[in-house]
């Protein structure tokens, strides 16, 4: 095959990769990515303003933004439209549901960010972001994506239970199981060895149900 | 300036706050988000704009305000 007939696609970011930066028009000002440093991002992407779906998440995303505010975890939401649309969206919502939209929003008309992030998926739209999800930690490195298609509504106690559990995690360097949430029992690493695979099993301080599965109390 | 282009996106009276928090010395970003309690983002974002209008400089992280003489 000759090198005129390689195509070379974007890589799309993945998780433990340094989150792409970028310069934004937001509705808010011209916001870089490097300005969130020191906390916790949540970068999500919406199909459209003035759409029905989206509206709904809108005023969810706005109605967590208070308890992720108190994890130190922003929220930046994102699009292919203006920021005049934005603008006339985030008011519209105010007006007709009550609810103030207080993070910003990109307006990524060219869809500079949106190419960055793997966001616009042609085989459901190529003119429309999806609903993705990045979770980036304060050295700006991406924990967690979601992708969502353009039908179906994210949950915010999901993301909120995502965010709490990638702080967990990065904390307390222990792993969280199925269904976790704060104060429930965490999982400890296994043992990486047959000494330490002996010892597991008879740790008293813990709830061992095997030597590779063991569950403790997260002292906080 | 096509179409009417903004040329800012603070308020006057924002920026007569950020002008009044480091009137009487220098600051670092995160002293300025700490005393206004504004979130650190927002902060960094409107200190550049600032800058770009020609209001403060910056040296080492200290924002100062630009005096006229």
């Amino acid at each position: 095959m000759s090198n005129e007939n390689v195509q070379v696609l974007p890589s799309l970011p993945r998780i433990g990769d340094p989150a792409p930066q970028f310069e934004a028009v937001t509705t808010q000002g011209t916001i870089k990515l490097e300005d969130y440093k020191g906390s916790w991002l949540i970068l999500f992407s919406h199909p459209a303003d003035f759409t029905p779906v989206c509206t709904t998440e809108f005023v969810a995303f706005q109605e967590i933004y208070p308890q992720l505010r108190e994890l130190n975890c922003e929220l930046l939401g994102i699009s292919v439209d203006s920021v005049s649309s934005h603008i006339a969206w985030v008011r519209n919502i105010e007006q007709t549901q009550g609810t103030k939209i207080e993070f910003p929003v990109i307006a990524d008309l060219n869809k500079n960010v949106a190419m960055k992030y793997g966001m616009i998926h042609p085989g459901e739209s190529s003119t429309e972001t999806n609903r993705a999800v990045f979770v980036i930690d304060e050295s700006q490195i991406i924990r967690a994506i979601i992708y969502y298609p353009l039908s179906t509504g994210r949950n915010m106690e999901e993301i909120l239970r995502l965010v709490k559990a990638l702080q967990t995690t990065a904390n307390h360097k222990v792993s969280t199981p199925a269904n976790w949430v704060p104060g429930d029992k965490v999982l400890v690493p296994p043992p990486a060895s047959q000494q330490l695979a002996e010892e597991r099993v008879n740790d008293e301080s813990l709830e061992v149900i095997d030597w590779y599965l063991a569950k403790k109390d997260l002292k906080i | 300036m096509a179409c009417g282009k903004s040329e800012s996106s603070l308020t006057q009276s924002e920026i007569n706050a950020y002008l009044s928090v480091i009137q009487e010395k220098p600051a670092t970003s995160a002293e300025i988000s700490t005393k206004m309690k504004l979130p650190l983002f927002k902060v960094r974002s409107n200190l550049r704009e600032l800058i770009e209008l020609g209001y403060l400089r910056v040296k080492e992280d200290q924002y100062a305000i630009i005096r006229l003489e």
